[in-house]
Order: C-alpha cells, then sequence, then structure tokens
C-alpha cells in the first residue's frame, strides 16, 4: 500500500513547495490590520492542502504542525482574530519551517523537531491568548509543545526515521556503557550548519565539559579564500574525548547539529582509522547526501523515481558542451570560408551542405545557451523577504516593487549578479530610504520606494536598483574623500566624479555601521563582481529625490553574431548587436563641425565619422567617404558611423579569453 | 535561509554582536589614526561579519604586500571567522607569503585551539 503511495510523494513535494512559495507572497501582502479575505483564505488553502496530503502519506509531524497553523488561520480567517506584526512573523517564520520540514521528509532527513516544536508552542500560544498582540506568556500550556515535539519524535508511522544519527551510525555501538579508553568522535559539518546557528566552537566547549579533549582540524575540504562562502563550514573534526563519560551526554551536546552535520562516535581504537570521512563537500556548495547510511538504507528505487521530471547536471558538463560547440562554430566558420572559394559543381553541393551546417549549428548553440539560461527572478525572488526584514528592524516603510522578472539571463552571469544586488538593495534601505518622520518632513509620502528593474537594452541586460529616499550626500561624501586625502582641499568635482569616489575600498560615510551596511566594504567589492562579468555600474542621484544604480551586464559571455567588414587589407569584426545600420554617403550630406570632426546627418542627428583605417593605421582602399561605407554602431549609449571599406558576411564569433586558452 | 535560527533552543549559541572587524581602512571613522603600515586589526567578529572579512582578507591575499594581522583586541570570535582565518594563513603560506601576528588575544587563541586551527593560523593557546 505505501508503495503505492509513494508514488505521488513528489508531486505532494513540488505542489507543496510551490504553494508555500505562494503563501508566502500572500503573506508579505498581509496588511495588518485590515487583511485581504481573499489572502487570507490563499493562506488557509495552502496549510489546509499540505495538511490533507501530509495526513494520507503519514507524514505525522508534517500534518501536526499544519493543523496548528490551519487552526490558527482559521481564527484569522473567521475574523475572531486580528492579524498583528506579530502573528505575520510567526505565520512567515512557519513558512520557512515547513519548507524545511517538507525537504527534510523529501530527503528522509531527520526533522528538527525542537525547531518545530518551538514554533508550534507560539502558534498555539497565540490561538490560546486569542490575538493579543506579542508573545504570550506564561499562561500557554506547555504541554501542548511537548506533546508535539514526542509525536514528531517518537513516531513510527513517519518515512523519516528521527533517531539522531549517532544512534543510527552506530546502532551496535554500547549505548551506555562508560568507555574505558575515550571517545572518538569524527565530525564534519555540512555546509549549512553555521546558518543554523550552531557553532562547533559552543559544541566543542561544551565537550570540554565532559572531559579532556583533543581534537585536530580537517582542511580538506576549504576551498581557497577567494571561493569560500563566508556563511558556510567546510571544516570537518577527529576529535578524542578522554574519560568514561556516557555515551547520553555526547548524543546531548551534538543533538541540536544533528541533521547538518555527518558524525561519528565510537570508542578510541574501535573506529576505523581516521579514514578520510566522505569529504564530498564540494566547494560549489552542492550537497553530499546527509547520513549515507540513512539514504542507503531507505529505498533506492523510489528515490531514483523521484528525479524523472528533471535532472541535475552539473554547471561544468554544460560548459564542457558550450566550449565545444564554441569550438564547432570555429571549424564551420573555417570550413565556410574555404567552401566559398571552391569552384565548379562539387563546390556547389559542398556549399548547400555547409549551409545545412549552419542552421543546425545555430540550432545547437542556441540550445545549449538557453540550458543556462534562468529569469532574474531567482535572483530577484529573496527580496521581497529581505526588504520587508529589513525594513522592519530598521522601522522604516519601504515598497518593494519588481519588473522584468523574467528577463532571461546567462546562469553565471545570474549567480554573480545575486552579491553586489543584494549590496545595492541593503545600501538603500539603510541608507537610501529615509525614516517616516524625515521622509514626511520632506514632503513625501512617509513609505518609500525601492524599484528593482531588469530589462534588455541593445545586446545587454540592464539591471536597475533605484530608491526615492534622499540620494546621495555629495557634500558629505566629499569631505569625507578630503578629510581621507583622496581629493585636494581645493578640487572641485563633477557630480559623476564624486559618485566615483563611493567605489573607493573602505569609502563610507555612514556615521555609524551598521549590522545592515556602512563598512565600507562593499560598493568596491560590487565594482569588482559587475566588472569581472564585463558589465559596468553607473549611478544616478539626486539630492532628496532618491538615488538609481544601473548595472549594464552583457547577456552572454561566450558567442556573439558578427559583421565582419573589411579595411584595406585587413578584415575586422563589429558585433552585430551594436549595429544599428551600413549606409552609403552621398558626398553632401557629410560635414565638419568645429571640436566634432567629421560628421553626417543620420535621422535627424549628427553622428562622428570614426575612420577605422585610421584608427588601426591600416593603408585603405580609397579614403574618400562616399566609395567606402558607413557602419553606424551604438556602443556605451552614443552612436558613431564607423567608416570601412566594404561588408563581408556576417560570422559568429566565439570570444575566449587570451589568458585561460 | 540566511538569518541564524533556533536562537530560541539555545541561546548561548547565538550571540549577535554588532561589534566586527575594523580594518585600517574604515579606521578614520574613529579618533585613532590608521596605521600606516596595512595592519589588520580585528575585532570581535562572527559570522554576520564574515562576508566583509572576507572581501577584506581577499584583498590583503591580491595585494602583493606583507601582512600583519593584530588580534589583541578579539574578545569573541566564531567559528566563521575562524574558518576565514584559517583559508587565508593557508593561501598566503601557499604563494610564500606567511601571516605575522602583532599579538592576540587569549580569548582568540583558545577559540583556535578549540577548533585545532592553532597550527594553520600560527597561533596557540600556549604563547599568548
Amino acid at each position: 500500500m505505501e508503495l503505492d503511495l509513494a508514488q505521488f510523494h513528489d508531486s505532494f513535494f513540488e505542489e507543496s513547495f510551490e504553494a508555500l512559495g505562494a503563501m508566502e507572497a500572500a503573506l508579505l501582502e498581509l496588511d495588518v490590520g485590515a487583511p485581504d479575505a481573499e489572502n487570507v483564505n490563499t493562506i488557509f488553502r495552502v496549510a489546509h492542502s499540505i495538511k490533507g496530503g501530509a495526513g494520507m502519506f503519514g507524514f505525522t509531524d508534517v500534518a501536526s504542525f499544519t493543523h496548528t497553523l490551519e487552526t490558527l488561520l482559521d481564527e484569522l480567517r473567521a475574523d475572531r482574530m486580528q492579524v498583528t506584526s506579530y502573528i505575520s512573523d510567526k505565520l512567515l517564520l512557519s513558512v520557512d519551517v515547513l519548507r524545511d520540514m517538507l525537504r527534510q521528509v523529501q530527503r528522509k532527513e531527520p526533522v528538527d523537531t525542537q525547531r518545530v516544536a518551538d514554533l508550534q508552542f507560539d502558534l498555539e500560544a497565540i490561538v490560546a491568548s486569542k490575538g493579543k498582540s506579542g508573545p504570550a506568556t506564561g499562561a500557554a500550556p506547555a504541554a501542548p509543545a511537548a506533546s508535539a515535539a514526542s509525536a514528531a519524535s517518537g513516531e513510527t508511522a513517519a518515512p523519516v526515521a528521527p533517531t539522531p544519527v549517532a544512534a543510527a551510525t552506530l546502532a551496535s555501538a554500547s549505548a551506555s556503557a562508560p568507555a574505558a579508553g575515550g571517545w572518538h568522535i569524527q565530525f564534519r559539518s555540512l555546509p549549512q550548519l553555521l546558518l543554523r546557528g550552531n557553532d562547533p566552537l559552543a559544541i566543542f566547549a561544551g565537550l570540554t565539559e565532559l572531559g579532556a579533549l583533543r581534537v585536530t582540524a580537517n582542511l580538506d575540504a576549504l576551498p581557497s579564500l577567494r571561493e569560500i562562502d563566508p556563511e558556510q563550514c567546510y571544516l570537518g573534526w577527529e576529535l578524542f574525548l578522554a574519560g568514561d563519560c556516557p555515551r547520553e551526554r555526547l548524543d546531548a551536546a551534538f543533538e541540536w547539529a544533528v541533521g547538518d552535520c555527518e558524525l561519528t562516535i565510537g570508542r578510541e581504537g574501535e573506529m576505523a582509522a581516521p579514514a578520510p570521512v566522505a569529504v564530498a563537500v564540494a566547494p560549489s556548495g552542492k550537497k553530499p547526501t546527509p547520513h549515507a547510511t540513512q539514504a542507503a538504507a531507505a529505498d533506492s528505487g523510489r528515490h531514483a523515481a523521484g528525479e524523472s521530471s528533471s535532472i541535475r547536471v552539473s554547471i561544468d558538463k554544460i560548459d564542457e558542451l558550450i566550449n565545444t560547440v564554441g569550438e564547432l562554430v570555429i571549424t564551420q566558420a573555417m570550413l565556410s570560408e574555404l567552401g566559398r572559394k571552391l569552384e565548379g559543381p562539387v563546390g556547389e553541393q559542398l556549399r548547400s551542405g555547409l549551409s545545412q551546417l549552419e542552421r543546425n549549428m545555430r540550432e545547437l548553440q542556441e540550445g545549449v545557451m538557453r540550458v543556462r539560461m534562468l529569469p532574474i527572478s531567482f535572483a530577484f525572488s529573496r527580496f521581497p523577504r529581505m526588504v520587508r526584514d529589513l525594513a522592519q528592524r530598521l522601522g522604516k516603510q519601504i515598497e518593494l516593487k519588481m519588473t522584468g522578472e523574467q528577463t532571461e539571463l546567462d546562469k553565471t552571469v545570474l549567480e554573480k549578479i545575486g552579491d553586489p544586488l543584494v549590496h545595492l538593495v541593503r545600501n538603500s534601505v539603510d541608507h537610501g530610504i529615509e525614516m517616516p518622520e524625515a521622509r514626511l518632513a520632506a514632503g513625501k509620502t512617509p513609505s518609500g520606494t525601492l524599484h528593482l528593474e531588469a530589462c534588455h537594452r541593445g545586446g545587454n541586460i540592464a539591471v536597475e536598483v533605484s530608491d526615492d529616499g534622499g540620494g546621495l550626500d555629495k557634500e558629505r561624501i566629499l569631505a569625507k574623500a578630503r578629510s581621507r586625502g583622496l581629493v585636494g582641499e581645493n578640487d572641485v568635482l563633477t557630480d559623476d566624479q564624486v559618485h566615483e569616489l563611493i567605489f573607493l575600498p573602505g569609502f563610507s560615510t555612514a556615521e555609524k555601521t551598521t549590522d545592515v551596511s556602512g563598512r565600507g566594504v562593499g560598493m568596491d567589492v560590487v565594482r569588482r563582481n559587475v566588472k569581472e562579468l564585463g558589465g559596468k555600474i553607473e549611478i544616478r542621484s539626486e539630492r532628496g529625490r532618491g538615488s538609481r544604480f544601473v548595472i549594464t551586464l552583457p547577456l552572454t559571455l561566450a558567442i556573439v553574431d558578427g559583421q565582419s567588414v573589411a579595411v584595406g587589407t585587413e578584415t575586422y569584426i563589429v558585433p552585430l548587436t551594436s549595429i544599428i545600420e551600413s549606409l552609403q554617403l552621398r558626398a553632401q550630406s557629410v560635414s565638419r563641425l568645429s571640436g566634432r570632426g567629421e560628421v553626417f546627418s543620420f535621422r535627424g542627428d549628427y553622428l562622428p565619422i570614426v575612420r577605422l583605417h585610421h584608427v588601426f593605421g591600416v593603408a585603405p582602399r580609397s579614403s574618400v567617404l562616399h566609395e567606402g561605407l558607413i557602419v553606424v554602431a551604438e556602443g556605451d549609449g552614443h552612436r558613431v558611423g564607423l567608416f570601412v571599406d566594404e561588408l563581408l558576411g556576417q560570422q559568429q564569433v566565439v570570444i575566449k579569453s587570451m589568458e585561460t586558452n | 535561509m540566511s538569518r541564524p535560527r533556533n536562537r530560541k533552543r539555545n541561546n548561548l549559541r547565538v550571540k549577535i554582536m554588532n561589534q566586527a572587524i575594523d580594518s585600517n581602512t574604515d579606521a578614520a571613522d574613529d579618533a585613532s589614526p590608521a596605521p600606516a603600515d596595512g595592519t589588520l586589526r580585528l575585532e570581535s567578529a562572527t559570522v554576520r561579519t564574515a562576508a566583509a572579512l572576507k572581501a577584506e582578507l581577499v584583498t590583503r591575499l591580491e595585494l602583493a604586500r606583507p601582512v600583519c594581522i593584530d588580534g589583541r583586541a578579539v574578545e569573541r570570535i566564531d567559528t566563521a571567522t575562524l574558518q576565514l582565518l584559517a583559508a587565508f594563513s593557508r593561501d598566503m603560506r601557499a604563494a610564500s607569503r606567511p601571516v605575522e601576528w602583532r599579538g592576540h588575544s587569549a580569548a582568540l587563541a583558545r577559540a583556535a585551539d578549540s577548533l585545532g586551527l592553532g597550527p594553520v593560523l600560527g597561533l596557540s593557546a600556549d604563547n599568548t
């Protein structure tokens, strides 16, 4: 019977995660005090359907938690209680907890029962106190939480084995007999350990109270400094605890870390030699299967069946593929070039074959590139929550607007743009948007607006972070730069030059640094990250009106379509995306303007003419403008006419770094 | 997923400190003038300030200058920070530019020792 149901597990998880996303979105839109009935209904429905599914599949702890959640939501829905910000916080937290719980159940990991029980206790307390704002204290009975915890951990029907790992891996080890020779502990943290608030320092400090402790760290999985995610833990340890403390006390010391680490505890000498304990923590943060023993014990067939609709492919494999396609493009261009020179019927056949090849090649290339493209909403999705939390902490009112979330971007670009965006958003929330009182005094609405926007612009993606806050304070920036000797006392700087200053390493004008931002470590890193992607960042700011940060990024880093042009005996390639059109000039449309050199009129505008043969120092076939061609090209918001001898053809160009190739 | 959780169940574990690293580039905010020799002054630091510290260390790693860390002001430190320092020390050593310590607090040495990172950091509780 269970097997029959198991085939529906995956769709249950999938739907639940999706529903939780909807629930989170609805919660973020929920107005404290005057909730929209439809929103509350959406939230209720999510909790209700997860409860139903979980109950059917025997995920008892999920069902029990959602039941409590549902009870509270029912009170809200029936208007028997008011939504306070405390309640809305707890509901958001419930989304997090449910999501983690479902994930743990899905991976057949033990559920973090304590965390669930804590929150469940809070939710029950809210219902019990019927909506008095603030945490209900004392009055709420302790029993529900305790029983919930025991129900969650002791339930045998649950498909997860919520036994602590230590016990699972060493079931045979004498559980409580005092160990004569001390204990040998192998402890390797999983990446998320620190984020869960578990610090090995605290755990080990607890161990030293049990006996003399000897610690050796294993740094094998520690990536180079540059690649470290500072919030993840990559270390492993071998610990030797002398004395004969009971096993239970050891288990208790590691209790909270269960699920976030790989742990083996044995008597000293009994354990396998300090073998490399599954050092599979990839630096990229890929998650090794925790508790290998449990996973193996679980039905592996079911596991495999669950991942049919999509597969996870390492990005290396895709990059290898793209690289190969790049090579193919080069080879194909070379063959086409050759085919053009071949005469006779064979040449004709070859050419038609080659054009077929070119078409297929283009499809292949587009297909491969599409694999890497993801909508920018992946990077944006974290912001509603982040802005809400930050605003709440800082006591500000902020409305977040997002547009163009469906704009697609290369995965590498997308990953690297996340951190800079976080910096910019934090900056805007912390420094840009003023406190409600200050905004009112300045004649603005008390609530500030933060706008995130992504769009295609030419061959580029533009991502903008703008706010209607106070804007950059030029005087303060300048004064700060002067005091640090970056700018001379009497130098006069343009606005742009002043804005440029905030990109200097360590530059901060914040009067007091907060834990949100203002440390002066940031904008320089933002710029460096953006530059590494071949993009640029611009600032537009107006005192009192707000500021706008525009990041311009290339769509992809690998292959561009190019127009090859001839100048004298040389061939140059202009990216097609930057070409507006090509035209032949009439002698009378060219004029000379003082200070701008040669210009020609183009759609009501005068564009400067750049003679490529001058720039590259090549002898042209003709230096008379109307004998050659003008390619109107655009870059950095400026348009120019490039003077070339002739247009050759269109070609794909593979861009490769000179360093690595 | 980016906030430390479970505060309730063990408030010993997550001590939120708003103090953080304060490198010489930022020190102009204080009354004390920035040391001219590029010493990295380390103060109590936590997982929340680790990203800033990382950026700082990466910069130091890139600048081909000797690096000296002053750890005398550290009162509290956590694994995230020590892990960064360990990677930094290791990478610097690999580049034949060992890190020099301009003193360290007992708390720093004790924490490094508890995690078995004393050797890689070149710190030990014994030689305070």
